[in-house]
């Protein structure tokens, strides 16, 4: 399986109004040129259906043994709700927090401790939310060794937050080879291209620099001959 | 007062599903004391039965003619429902939160979606309906249309009285059991035993002070207690 994939890369690239120009606060707190809403790929029941086939074939190829789906709460549930259901599996979720009143539970739907579980999810970006859900998993009994997720915010594999938990990573590519793919292909312009390579490369300090957001402003007052128009 | 028109089918699913009704008690996301806790994400874990729970909403908005472009789930536990439903459908999905999410975009409604789009709301169940009124709230701020929501159950009370959040959500609203039904189902196929079945009817009857009842709660603790409960389900 090719790694970046893509097919993958398509799926996200040709979703309407995929690219909002922002720029715009993360969760993190990193301010983002152009928000891209990956949330809006698996809203399309057949871009939903392709992921799901493109994941499954991966579970294959890798021989992957699971007894169910847990889908990482709450966008990583209709990709992983589409991947159980193809393969007749149960499906479960999991929250970063176990739920305050009902059960108190972490992971909710049908289970068996002892089963083994993989965790599907849209996005890894250091792997902090990974980590919550894995322990969240391994306390409510799953065993669970491997996540599968669309793409990858690192360009280099190295999710600090859970090398100790021994789990294997899978992707189908990083968020700049996605950022490359659309610009090679016109979806943006080179102009977003140069703002998003500037975001990934220094997330935390881009900002801080007046020539690039001079250049954001200018960006922002041009007309943008893109697919996307982004 | 409004009608709902039950489902033998949803009922019987719920009712058989392994492990469906926990001993508790368990305090709600509502504030209940609920003694006897449904727990229907157990039912939508499993393919077969989710697609009779599926089934059943789909003849639903086929009989009713529903109009939609979308099918909304509600988060968390409603994305469980409605995102199958929308790809059986083939129709887009979208999923709407209680509160925007702290930071990032802080969207409530997440997903593809038109100002003007007509949406269905598809939540896992329904206690007082408060989370009901903000879903709406939430999806009509964001521009969407939306008059009806379908649940498969209603957790609390009666189905045909426990319905003035409906009006205040200025919607159509459509649910195929209540929990006595299923209480009066596994009852009678002794899924459970009589005592379970008495104290999910003082709960239903009244949930927010069933247990201030010094009897009654008394009664529970002892149906705590009691080993080798002769039912199915050793509920």
């Amino acid at each position: 399986m090719k790694n970046p994939d893509e097919r993958i890369l398509k799926l996200f690239a040709t979703q309407k109004d995929f690219g909002t120009v922002g720029p715009y606060r993360t969760t993190g707190g990193w301010w983002v040129p152009i928000y891209f809403d990956s949330r809006k790929a698996f809203s399309e029941p057949k871009k939903l259906t392709a992921f799901a086939e493109i994941f499954i074939e991966l579970i294959r190829e890798k021989k992957i043994r699971f007894d169910v789906v847990v889908g990482g709460a709450t966008a990583g549930m209709p990709i992983g709700l589409a991947v159980a259901l193809k393969l007749k599996k149960p499906f479960c979720y999991v929250r970063k927090q176990a739920k305050k009143g009902g059960l108190c539970n972490a992971v909710e739907g049908y289970y068996k401790k002892g089963w083994k579980a993989i965790l599907i999810d849209d996005f890894i970006a250091n792997g902090t939310s990974k980590k919550a859900f894995i322990r969240n998993m391994r306390k409510d009994g799953l065993k669970v060794d491997t996540i599968i997720v669309a793409l990858r915010r690192p360009k280099k594999k190295n999710y600090s937050k859970i090398r100790k938990l021994k789990v294997k990573v899978y992707d189908f590519g990083s968020l700049d080879d996605l950022n490359e793919y659309m610009a090679k292909n016109n979806y943006i312009t080179k102009e977003a291209f140069q703002l998003m390579n500037w975001y990934t490369k220094y997330p935390d300090t881009w900002q801080n620099d007046p020539k690039k957001m001079e250049y954001l402003k200018n960006y922002k007052k041009m007309k943008k001959n893109s697919k996307l128009g982004v | 007062m409004l009608k709902y028109a039950t489902s033998q089918k949803i009922i019987k699913t719920f009712s058989e599903t392994p492990g469906f009704f926990i001993v508790g008690p368990v305090t709600t996301t509502s504030g209940y004391i609920n003694p006897i806790y449904p727990e229907s994400r157990r039912t939508f874990s499993y393919p077969d039965r989710l697609q009779i729970v599926l089934d059943e909403i789909k003849k639903f908005i086929k009989q009713k003619k529903i109009k939609y472009d979308i099918i909304c789930g509600g988060a968390t536990c409603g994305i469980m429902l409605s995102s199958p439903l929308a790809m059986q459908l083939k129709t887009r999905q979208i999923y709407v939160r209680q509160k925007p999410k702290a930071g990032g975009m802080g969207f409530a409604v997440e997903g593809a979606y038109q100002k003007g789009e007509r949406v269905v709301l598809v939540d896992d169940a329904t206690a007082s309906g408060v989370h009901k009124i903000d879903f709406v709230k939430n999806l009509r701020k964001a521009g969407l249309k939306i008059d009806w929501i379908i649940v498969p159950f209603s957790r609390n009370r009666n189905l045909n009285s426990d319905n003035s959040w409906v009006k205040k959500a200025k919607v159509k609203y459509q649910s195929f059991a209540d929990i006595n039904d299923l209480r009066k189902y596994c009852e009678k196929n002794k899924i459970i035993t009589k005592e379970a079945s008495k104290i999910i009817g003082w709960y239903t009857g009244d949930p927010l002070n069933w247990h201030k009842n010094k009897e009654k709660w008394q009664f529970f603790l002892e149906y705590k207690r009691m080993k080798n409960r002769k039912s199915k389900s050793g509920i």
